[in-house]
């Protein structure tokens, strides 16, 4: 039985949900054990969560004097010791900023090949499946060597509960300090808001959203996805937008995974702007607008009716 | 004579010949400089005029005949009656010159008959000027339009004028009175005979009229003369300018923008960046230049409340070439030159110079035929190759266009999807296709061209006619990079579709969009590329003439009107294709015409590159254009170019209209 | 200060691409400098141009990627090497040895740009790899870069609003990533001479190392294009859940 080590990503003090859909695939041969890894949070903290979703034991990694924290080339170097330690040659993580930040650190100074933005992993025969050419192709990748390095994409996995009796214990480095990285400080962005052109998740209202107010209605709707709002130019002509958040082809080119068109027509300098969003959903009050040419999923009706229940729905599943 | 009178007769010979030598030394003096300045400029243009013949006429019906004058019918002939007036006065103020120098000598005496014979007619054209001249003052102090400069030079011109004419017929006049010696003044003089009456010269001693003979003379003579030195600096240095300038304009309506040679390796600057790069035409251009603002009257940047104005920007632009004359003759090179195109220092802000359309009604409209294009062009191309600055939205398409060869960076091997389900043949199977069909960017990608597209396909196929596109092969034609000042980009595309033209020599090429027809048909044969191209309009319009196509005449019943394309009307002057086609399928219903059309059509906004540029200053351009069609009461607004489709439907969409907006080859296919 | 800018050759994002032979794609559309790379070039020669040096780009592509390192070039590099190689995929520890050992030979660089990942294999690691090749720091998703002494002072964005600011000691690796500049537009003039700047090409043979070669392409499959639009029909409500549903469990865009 071996070990398969999972990087464990928490925000304050708590474990999050991405995590879950790692920790499936980590059980995936069912005869592993799980270690999950966190650094810099109270183990305690993370018990319960870990616990649910079959981590058997919780490591805290330490190195005497070291911050951890704000030096991650050295805590590669201290979970490569670990890994050494339990003997474990297999690592996963979220294929998040800061996830793949550690990854790829703990990735060269092994020596070993590592895969990030994974779809799909398969610890046994050591094959991934991950996206080539942004999201044009899917590639899949078979890995050899003595570790196997997985950085998985979020909710790619879907998460499976595994009760454990979750252990916790701690691994303590022996490192050297080195001030050649050091994060000094961690701001929090004031308005907690994305640069448009590099969002995740955009609203965007057209020229039935005629008013502030109504920008506040896409508001509400792009902040249960931590996303944001962009307009057409009709709207930004209207005076109701700013051409700082307009989407086309002589304002901002978008490439977001999720473009919500809310009363967009989707003609051609429109879409030219976010023509390269992995997914495009649209609402429109017109059957016979372009954008249902031009969207995966449409809904025909008055937005005034359709945002706030989607605003609603997905407040309700995300609480 | 007395002792007092030969005492004066000699003073004025000698300060008449001292007046003439020097007006006349310091006018040429002036000119000469003018010369020189002209041929200082380093600007490349050959240019050697062909068809003489063809030019002589054109002096004939354009300069004596002042037709293009004439195509703003009052102020036209208003400007005719006083050119010929001025004309006419001429020889007369000679002969007072002469007789000034000589006093012995008398126009009267020696030829009598024929000096008659031309002061009546000169006495009745003279007043014509006067006639003339009240319409100006009118013009500028009751009408006072918004494109018409009122400046002191306007007035001081209208000044000089009217005081040369006046003094003409008060000197006519005291001849009347004063002894003769044989010549018949009275039968001369219809108008000047009034003056007589009116200041009752009659009633003067012969003493007074002697003496106001001769102070009428001096006013007339100096007048004359300080209009000499003043013409050159003026805006009535047209007078001279002018006649080269109409000899040497284009006789085609089409034309290219200048090949700049980018493979130049000694050139250490492309396009227009300062004065001395202008080249001599240019510089006769901004002489020529009359202010009379009919360009500005036309321009759309300029009624839609942008700060372009054409006029402005060839009169600062002179303003800033005398300024810098002296620099320039000795040719000391650009470094004390100001740059033109500056938002402190330029006479061209950028504002100006990315508002203008290319929708040519400057150039169409102007009486002394300045070429104002060929400024903003070759100024844009220095921006865009020397500055790399230009509107920032324009980075995006050209990337697109240079790596996906369209403006909005569509993967470029679905340019035939548009088509896919149509059975549409390529070039690559049917090499020997009659008509090669250029479709276009906004053919292949954009939603109403492709509706434009799918309903010439269908017109080519009812019509049994042998065609192919070239499918994936078809890259842009490079207009919008061109218009945009981006030279190198544009023709690495042109090239790109040279290469592949010369291959196929299609027989006859057709385009669908107004851009594709003039890029292609006037731009493509500098490039090596010289084929028979037709637009979609020409060639449906033959097609129903010839017969191969039959349209129900009864199709439509609906009343109509026709947008004209700028790149279709004023750029290639053609207007009674799409017309004659409307005829054939509507003759139910109306052709109702916008106020502005044919060469008078407004831009829809969309050329220039300007499609792919916000526009953030005073009114939309095409809401405008827009607003003018809805205003004729048609159900239906054609046109005959993709951009101006979208141009003209968003304005609907704005403005609330309910019209339909399409294509002509639409309109034509569901007469089919 | 000398600066070595890393830089892929890669197919257009705009670009439609065609699996060929299970493993391979359609290689006949057009390539470019990999945008990420683009923010590179701009740091690194603008920084240049403040305080002086040279910005020396390195490639490692198969030849056609010369017109990729011209384009490089053209944007205000000074010179450039090409390592050839013949294939377009190369492993990401065999591409930062390759790099490690060019820049050796060449002479260490006070500074490294790249791009934070190239938009063909989308690694995203091949920065780490060098620099523990040449046992310096990086630091990766950077959008504010500046110098203050001796040492880099960086940010990168985290997610969730935060971002962190980082201290690093010179010499070190920055990878960029968009919004760190506004690339410019080359002008004529630096496109012109571009085609004569320096560029060094090498076989991959000749450098004398060896490949790892740890990760193999088994296959590659593409993700089908838009393929019309799936219309949510019923009640308000119904539409909505619906639609929720599907962005959740089968789209899988949200959190």
């Amino acid at each position: 039985m071996s070990i398969v080590a999972v990087l464990i990503e928490t925000t304050e003090n708590k474990v999050k949900p991405a995590n879950f859909g790692i920790l499936t695939a980590a059980r995936e041969t069912g005869q592993d054990e799980i270690y999950g890894f966190v650094t810099g949070v109270d183990p305690q903290m993370c018990k319960d969560d870990l616990a649910k979703f079959g981590v058997q034991k919780i490591i805290s990694i330490e190195a005497e004097g070291v911050d951890l924290t704000s030096k991650p080339d050295l805590q590669a170097k201290a979970i490569i010791a670990a890994l050494r330690q339990y003997g474990a040659t297999t690592l996963l993580g979220l294929s998040s900023t800061v996830g793949k930040d550690i990854l790829a650190r703990v990735a060269a100074q092994l020596g070993a090949p590592l895969v990030l933005d994974c779809l799909s992993i398969d610890l046994q025969k050591r094959t991934v499946r991950k996206p080539y050419f942004a999201g044009k192709t899917v590639a899949n990748l078979k890995v050899s060597g003595e570790y196997f390095l997985c950085g998985i994409r979020a909710n790619s996995i879907e998460p499976i509960e595994a009760q454990t009796a979750a252990e916790i214990g701690s691994f303590r480095a022996e490192i050297g300090d080195d001030d050649s990285y050091v994060i000094t400080e961690v701001i929090k962005n004031e308005s907690g808001k994305v640069d448009l052109s590099e969002a995740n998740v955009i609203v965007a209202g057209g020229r039935p959203v005629a008013s502030a107010e109504h920008f506040e209605m896409l508001e509400k709707c792009a902040a249960t996805m931590n996303g944001v709002v962009g307009a057409s130019r009709v709207a930004v002509d209207e005076g109701s937008a700013s051409h700082s958040i307009q989407v086309g082809q002589t304002g901002k080119i978008v490439n977001p995974k999720l473009y919500i068109a809310c009363g967009i027509s989707g003609a051609i300098q429109h879409y030219a702007g976010m023509k390269t969003s992995q997914v495009i959903v649209a609402i429109n009050s017109d059957k016979d607008s372009p954008i249902f040419t031009r969207c995966d999923y449409g809904i025909v009706g008055d937005i005034f009716e359709v945002v706030p229940a989607l605003t609603a729905e997905l407040s309700k599943q995300s609480a | 004579m007395q002792s007092h009178d030969a005492i004066y007769m000699t003073v004025k010979a000698i300060l008449m010949t001292g007046l003439l030598l020097g007006a006349s030394g310091y006018f040429f003096y002036k000119l000469k400089f003018l010369f020189a300045l002209m041929n200082s400029v380093e600007g490349k243009r050959t240019y050697t005029p062909d068809r003489i013949g063809e030019r002589v006429k054109v002096l004939l019906t354009d300069i004596i005949g002042q037709k293009n004058v004439r195509r703003k019918l009052m102020p036209g002939l208003a400007h005719t009656l006083i050119f010929f007036g001025f004309l006419a006065v001429q020889p007369h103020s000679l002969v007072m010159m002469i007789e000034g120098i000589f006093p012995g000598f008398s126009a009267a005496q020696v030829v009598p008959g024929f000096f008659s014979l031309y002061l009546q007619v000169a006495d009745i054209l003279a007043f014509m000027v006067l006639l003339g001249l009240g319409y100006g003052l009118y013009r500028r102090t009751v009408l006072k339009p918004d494109y018409l400069t009122n400046g002191l030079d306007a007035k001081l011109i209208i000044l000089f004028t009217s005081i040369i004419i006046i003094t003409f017929h008060i000197y006519n006049a005291f001849h009347l009175v004063l002894p003769s010696h044989g010549f018949d003044y009275s039968r001369c003089f219809t108008v000047s005979g009034v003056f007589a009456s009116i200041l009752n010269l009659s009633s003067l001693s012969p003493a007074m009229q002697q003496s106001g003979l001769e102070i009428t003379y001096w006013v007339h003579i100096l007048t004359i003369f300080g209009f000499m030195l003043y013409i050159p600096g003026s805006k009535h240095l047209h007078l001279l300018a002018s006649i080269p300038n109409v000899f040497y304009k284009s006789l085609d309506i089409e034309k290219p923008i200048m090949i700049t040679d980018i493979e130049d390796e000694d050139a250490e600057t492309f396009g227009l960046a300062k004065l001395h790069e202008l080249n001599w035409k240019q510089v006769l251009d901004l002489y020529a230049c009359t202010e009379c603002g009919r360009c500005e009257e036309r321009c759309p940047a300029a009624n839609t409340g942008k700060p372009l104005s054409p006029k402005k920007l060839i009169h600062n632009m002179k303003v800033e070439l005398l300024a810098n004359g002296n620099s320039l003759v000795k040719k000391e090179g650009g470094e004390n030159l100001p740059p033109l195109v500056g938002d402190e220092t330029g006479s061209i802000t950028k504002d100006e110079l990315w508002s203008c359309t290319s929708c040519r009604g400057c150039e169409d409209i102007c009486p002394v035929n300045i070429q104002h294009l060929d400024i903003i062009f070759e100024a844009r191309k220095n921006q865009v190759l020397m500055e790399a600055e230009f509107p920032a939205e324009l980075q995006e398409a050209f990337s697109s266009l240079e790596n996906q060869s369209n403006p909005w960076g569509f993967s470029e091997d679905t340019r035939a999807n548009w088509c896919k389900d149509l059975d549409v043949p390529l070039m690559a199977d049917n090499p020997d296709a009659d008509i090669l069909w250029f479709v276009g960017c906004a053919g292949s990608f954009e939603d109403s061209g492709i509706e434009t597209s799918k309903a010439i396909a269908s017109i080519l196929k009812k019509a049994g006619i042998n065609f192919a596109i070239l499918g994936t092969e078809e890259r842009c034609n490079g207009d919008m990079a061109r218009r945009c000042g981006n030279e190198y980009l544009a023709q690495m595309m042109i090239a790109e579709n040279v290469e592949i033209f010369n291959r196929y020599k299609p027989k006859r090429v057709l385009t669908g969009c107004a851009h594709c027809y003039n890029t292609i048909k006037n731009e493509y044969p500098g490039f090596g590329a010289n084929f028979d191209v037709v637009s979609h309009v020409d060639f449906i319009d033959e097609l129903i003439t010839s017969g191969k196509l039959q349209v129900r005449a009864n199709g439509l019943s609906k009343n109509i009107t026709y947008h004209d394309s700028c790149y279709l009307g004023r750029w290639n002057g053609k207007y009674d294709s799409p017309r004659s086609i409307l005829s054939a399928i509507n003759p139910e219903g109306a052709l109702r015409e916008m106020d502005k059309n044919r060469d008078n059509a407004m831009c829809c906004g969309a050329g220039g590159g300007r499609m792919f540029m916000e526009e953030t200053q005073g009114e939309r351009i095409n809401n405008v254009r827009t607003r003018e069609a809805i205003g004729t009461g048609a159900d239906i607004v054609s046109t005959a170019c993709p951009f101006c489709i979208t141009m003209l439907k968003d304005g609907m969409r704005d403005n609330e209209g309910t019209q339909e907006v399409c294509d002509i080859a639409q309109l034509v296919n569901a007469a089919v | 200060m000398k600066i070595f800018v890393c830089v892929k050759s890669v197919p257009d994002t705009a670009a439609t691409i065609t699996v060929v032979r299970n493993t391979g794609f359609d290689e006949s559309v057009k390539f470019l400098v990999n945008p990420y790379d683009e923010y590179a070039i701009e740091e690194a020669v603008s920084l240049c141009e403040k305080v002086g040096g040279e910005v020396v780009v390195v490639t490692l592509g198969k030849p056609d990627a010369m017109a990729t390192v011209r384009s490089a070039l053209a944007l205000g590099a000074h010179r450039a090497i090409l390592v050839t190689i013949d294939q377009q995929f190369f492993d990401s520890g065999d591409t930062a040895n390759v790099l490690r050992k060019i820049m050796e030979d060449d002479g260490k660089g006070d500074l490294i740009f790249m791009g934070k990942q190239a938009v063909d294999s989308e690694a995203m690691q091949t920065g780490y790899r060098l620099a523990v090749g040449l046992g310096i720091p990086i630091a990766s998703e950077i959008k504010e870069f500046s110098i203050d002494g001796d040492k880099v002072c960086v940010e990168r964005e985290i997610g969730g609003g935060e971002k962190e600011v980082i201290e690093m000691t010179q010499p070190c690796i920055v990878a960029t990533t968009k919004g760190l500049n506004e690339p410019r537009y080359p002008k004529l003039p630096a496109i012109l001479k571009a085609k004569k700047k320096e560029v060094k090409q090498i076989a991959l043979a000749d450098l004398g190392l060896s490949q790892v070669a740890a990760m193999e392409l088994l296959s590659m499959e593409p993700v089908p294009e838009r393929s019309g639009a799936k219309i949510l029909g019923g009640s308000t409500s119904e539409a909505v859940t619906e639609l929720v549903r599907v962005l959740r469990k089968e789209e899988k865009v949200l959190v």
